[in-house]
């Protein structure tokens, strides 16, 4: 009866397996198509020349596409869960626990994966549509424009702000650092000679003096003990003498 | 791998076996706690994350009956560490558990530390209002402890998040205080006209117009020099274009500002939902006449 039931699990356990690494193959396939798709989407995105017709194509494609890689994703978790219980009711098994810890670091990978290219393939679909107009002739325009030394200048100008930008996080954070730095130093000269503050202000102290303090009173403990010992024995003795 | 497992299994089942005797010398919950410390780090060579992150909440328990507070708290950490790659959900309330206790203990530092990984733990998982809460949590925090830069950081998430969740006058008075702030600090001036930008795009996205251009003078008062940036010169055009309810030059305005700078997603996703609005505004007007 034993015998058959593990048969049971074990073949149940393998068929749940053959699945997730068949369902695996197809989400890493189904992932690459769908980044290609977010590449091209930015390609045909950057030139807003013919802006009527790819975005409304690219768009139900990536729908659709958004929409398998995230059922494949559910299924992917089912058949863990169910993987996971088969486990659960098999036994201890360091390899069972081994697989099982893997299939779960993949699915959580895909999901990370796929949350990132959704939210990109987002982000590239609201700009173009943010700048996206019925007015081509503007786009011929400022596509002519941009050629301009006042253009090259300012854009110069913007990424001469970008710099400046990074630089000041740059700069925020050494302020920071100068400032912690300073209030240890301060700490430090008031600490001088004051083991309690001391404690106080440092775990590690602290926790070296806790320790200290409970073996002190093991040791208080035990020199009672061999007093009370050495007591009892002496009346003893007395008594008997 | 499986060594690592047995050896762990063994530390806990000696652990569990110390805490259940009765030791007439020395603590058991302090051998206890020493050897949960080990068991917890052979599960982690082993990688089984979720037994290591329990055995760490049994290492807390210990410390937590040995009055060391910290160390509960550190033990707390780890187990957080641990769950944050399997169980988000373990993670936080851990995490938690760590902030409560550096709180009793006076650490308000560490607990406005592990506040913002609360944050970024909730960020990673897209739950963006507990992320706006613990973000202001902890920008709270590190204001007491007058760590105003870590402080600014969070409230600058909380202000991208609030906007994303359409609460945009906390939005803007949070970046406001921020471009006020950093005016008076002479290093942090030049990144002035990037606060005021996100605050007037949040300004554009209540709709209201008169508001925006009162908001635009105050921020020439705040800063004389902003009335000559590129951005107030977008900001302007922008209300400019709403009030007119022409779609054309609101595109044409952000088309030019975006081939010299280009818009980050938060930027160009509430733009996008004031060029929605104002689309919606003149089609309205279109089947009116």
């Amino acid at each position: 009866m034993r015998d058959t039931n593990l048969e049971l699990q074990e073949s149940g356990w393998e068929e749940l397996r053959k699945e997730a690494r068949k369902i695996e193959g197809d989400l890493d396939v189904k992932l690459s198509s769908y980044a290609k798709l977010g590449a091209r989407f930015t390609q045909g995105g950057s030139g807003y020349v013919d802006s009527g017709s790819p975005p409304i194509g690219s768009s139900r494609s990536w729908k659709s596409m958004e929409m398998e890689i995230q059922s494949l994703l559910e299924k992917l978790l089912d058949i863990n869960d169910s993987m996971s219980r088969c486990a659960a009711s098999a036994g201890p098994a360091t390899s069972v626990t081994q697989k099982l810890a893997r299939h779960r670091d993949i699915l959580h990978e895909f999901t990370q994966e796929f949350r990132r290219i959704k939210g990109n393939i987002n982000s590239m679909r609201e700009h173009a549509e943010l700048l996206s107009s019925v007015r081509d002739d503007i786009t011929d325009f400022k596509t002519s424009g941009s050629m301009s030394p006042r253009m090259q200048l300012l854009r110069e100008r913007a990424s001469i702000h970008g710099n400046i930008s990074h630089i000041d996080d740059v700069i925020s954070q050494a302020q920071a650092t100068r400032a912690v730095l300073g209030s240890q130093r301060t700490l430090f000269t008031d600490v001088q000679g004051k083991v309690k503050v001391l404690g106080d202000k440092f775990p590690m102290i602290r926790s070296l003096l806790g320790s200290i303090r409970r073996r002190r009173s093991r040791d208080t403990l035990i020199l009672s003990a061999v007093i009370a010992a050495c007591t009892l024995f002496l009346i003893i003795y007395w008594l008997s003498k | 791998m499986g060594d690592h497992l047995a050896r762990a299994e063994d530390f806990e089942n000696k652990a569990e076996k110390k805490l259940s005797s009765w030791g007439l010398f020395g603590s058991k919950f302090e051998d206890a706690a020493d050897l949960f410390d080990k068991s917890a780090n052979s599960y982690k060579l082993a990688k089984s994350w979720d037994k290591a992150g329990s055995t760490y909440i049994k290492l807390a328990s210990c410390h937590l009956k040995l009055e060391s507070k910290h160390e509960a708290a550190q033990a707390y950490v780890d187990a957080a560490r641990c769950y944050k790659k399997t169980n988000i959900n373990e993670s936080v309330s851990c995490l938690d558990n760590a902030v409560n206790i550096f709180c009793e203990i006076g650490r308000l530092s560490m607990a406005a530390r592990y506040l913002k990984e609360i944050a970024e733990l909730y960020e990673s998982e897209q739950n963006i209002s507990q992320a706006v809460a613990y973000y202001e949590k902890s920008a709270d925090f590190f204001e007491n402890e007058e760590v105003n830069t870590s402080a600014n950081q969070c409230k600058q998430k909380v202000a991208q998040f609030s906007a994303q969740l359409e609460q945009y006058q906390r939005s803007i008075e949070i970046y406001e205080d921020i471009a006020r702030q950093s005016l008076s600090n002479t290093l942090l001036k030049y990144g002035v006209k990037g606060h005021l930008l996100n605050a007037g795009i949040c300004e554009l996205c209540k709709g209201d117009v008169i508001a925006i251009t009162n908001a635009l003078e105050r921020y020439q008062d705040l800063d004389p020099t902003f009335s000559g940036t590129r951005e107030y010169r977008l900001l302007a055009d922008i209300a400019a274009a709403i009030d007119e309810e022409d779609v054309g030059k609101f595109t044409e305005v952000i088309k030019e500002f975006d081939s010299l700078t280009p818009l980050d997603s938060w930027k160009t996703t509430l733009l996008l939902r004031v060029k929605d609005k104002l689309k919606a505004k003149e089609i309205e007007e279109d089947d009116l006449t």
